[in-house]
């Protein structure tokens, strides 16, 4: 599949601030991409870039072949951005927003959109008036309307309730079924987990682990928590097992494809002759991923 | 034809816009007329001289508050924040809001201007301009003028507290130094000096009538806000 956002040895400063730090991703056509980090690691930043707001001090972005600098028009057309922190002015009407947006690119507005991210009722509505949940949805239509092959989300759904969540769930579920490429940062795991093909977590300005798509299928992430008799796993020589750690004498196994684990352990432990005195399985989330990466224990690829 | 219609779309939401904008509504229609109002019974009841040239006075007067005080407030937001970047990210063009800014307070100025041409005889008596053509054409620079003043206040200001200071630093000054208040031959002999560089005083006494040099003054100061403003144009829109 080929890439439709290229990022390479990305350097960004804030005055003497470094947060970005020699970054390198590539967006696939047609994916779903999370980007995941905690406060500052530099998410949102990255975003901007991407989106041609801020500069950077040395590397180069290529969307779709082209670059900001150059293409900068060409670039917008393509593009639709929610940007984390959003505005516009006060006294204006969702439709002249709407009105505005579409004049700008040059693009006939699907009335559809209004029903499909539940604004229709608040055409008349100005802007200052709405709340926190329909000003997101206004700015994903408003980022959506022109039909854009590349959609990025900045916490697209952070502040909203449960209803305007599932809403936009339901139209980035959407937008991923017509080939629209995606790129989303989130704090919720559950939405990154569940909307993303991929996961990248930045620490730092850096990239630190990647979820692959497979590895975020169901039943391909999972930990196993085992206790024995004999305790005979502990420096077991073991292929599909990963010990990641001892706690009050069960042993926590990260597993990469969850059959051939559960094999291999109940096979050590028959050899053995060993007994399990309690046994669970759970699967592994990316908030698990994150935290873990966030304390710094492991950077390996998933 | 994109071009044009993303013009007049532009233009159109930022009229409307105006009107459901208190602040801009006072500051651009009801504090204008009600100062008309009271400086011209005041100037008029104590010199039956001042009928001759109250209209213009008013309009000079009016015209600098639009532009000076209201103009910039609504300006300053599409130059920096979270509209501008909205803005940016959506890709829309920041100079036809900033040229929908413009236009809009010219035609602003326009209407009160109207309403003191209008009024100012059956309620004061005052004096009608002697060339009403000399008179447009003095008006539509001293507009042009004010508004490019008061779009650079904004466009300069980052935020709407500094577009406010900056307002007042260049209104008041500028509202007694022109001779709009006070007769520029009153005030003492330096301050009379300093009155050549205050654009408002330019734009009064073209609209009293024609003068060369008042009309280069005003050119020239409008062609280097013109300047100005496409540079700073670029600073703003860049990536930072």
């Amino acid at each position: 599949m080929e890439n439709i956002i290229e990022v390479r040895n990305l350097d960004k400063s804030y005055g003497k601030t470094q947060v970005l730090f020699n970054l390198s991703l590539d967006v696939r056509r047609g994916e779903c991409l999370g980007i995941v980090g905690g406060n500052g690691a530099g998410k949102t930043t990255l975003l901007e870039c991407i989106e041609g707001i801020r500069d950077w001090q040395k590397g180069d972005i290529l969307i779709d072949g082209m670059t900001i600098e150059d293409d900068s028009r060409q670039i917008r057309e393509i593009l639709g951005v929610q940007l984390q922190s959003s505005s516009l002015p006060d006294e204006m009407k969702v439709k002249e927003a709407v009105e505005l947006f579409s004049a700008e690119h040059g693009a006939g507005f699907d009335d559809r959109l209004y029903d499909e991210l539940d604004v229709r009722q608040l055409r008349e509505k100005q802007y200052g008036k709405l709340s926190t949940g329909q000003k997101r949805r206004l700015h994903l239509l408003l980022a959506i309307l022109h039909d854009p092959k590349i959609i990025i989300l900045d916490e697209p759904t952070a502040g909203l309730d449960v209803n305007s969540r599932q809403l936009l769930y339901a139209k980035i579920d959407e937008l991923k079924k017509e080939g629209k490429t995606i790129l989303l940062t989130s704090h919720d795991m559950f939405e990154v987990e569940n909307l993303c093909d991929r996961v990248l977590f930045i620490e730092k300005g850096r990239i630190g682990r990647e979820l692959s798509e497979e590895s975020l299928a169901d039943g391909d992430r999972h930990i196993v928590a085992v206790s024995s008799e004999k305790n005979s796993l502990v420096g077991a020589d073991l292929i599909y097992s990963s010990l990641k750690e001892e706690i009050d004498g069960e042993l926590y196994f990260e597993c990469g494809s969850i059959n051939l684990c559960l094999t291999e352990l109940l096979e050590r432990l028959k050899a053995e002759d060993d007994r399990i005195t309690n046994i669970y399985i759970k699967k592994k989330t990316v908030e698990e991923e994150l935290t873990k990466m966030m304390r710094g224990d492991g950077h390996e690829n998933a | 034809m994109k071009t044009l219609k993303a013009l007049w779309v532009n233009l159109k939401v930022y009229y409307m816009m105006t009107f459901r904008n208190i602040f801009l509504m006072v500051v651009n229609y009801l504090l204008p007329i009600l100062c008309y109002l009271m400086f011209s019974a005041v100037f008029v009841g104590i010199n039956e001289e001042n009928k001759k040239t109250i209209i213009m006075s008013m309009t000079a007067f009016t015209i600098a508050m639009n532009s000076y005080l209201g103009l910039p407030i609504n300006v300053v937001r599409y130059s920096a924040g979270d509209i501008k970047r909205a803005y940016i990210a959506g890709g829309l063009r920041l100079r036809r809001v900033f040229l929908s800014a413009a236009v809009s307070n010219i035609f602003h100025c326009f209407v009160i201007s109207m309403t003191i041409l209008l009024t100012a005889k059956p309620l004061f008596g005052a004096y009608l301009p002697e060339s009403m053509p000399r008179y447009f054409a003095a008006l539509f620079v001293g507009i042009l003028l004010s508004t490019m003043i008061g779009v650079a206040i904004g466009m300069f200001s980052k935020t709407n507290a500094m577009a406010t200071v900056i307002s007042q630093a260049l209104f008041q000054p500028s509202i007694f130094l022109s001779g709009v208040l006070i007769a520029v031959e009153y005030l003492p002999k330096f301050m009379q000096k300093i009155t050549d560089i205050i654009p408002l005083k330019h734009t009064y006494v073209l609209l009293k009538g024609y003068d060369e040099t008042s009309l280069i003054v005003s050119l020239a100061f409008t062609a280097v806000l013109f300047v100005m403003l496409i540079i700073r144009y670029r600073f703003i829109i860049r990536r930072s």
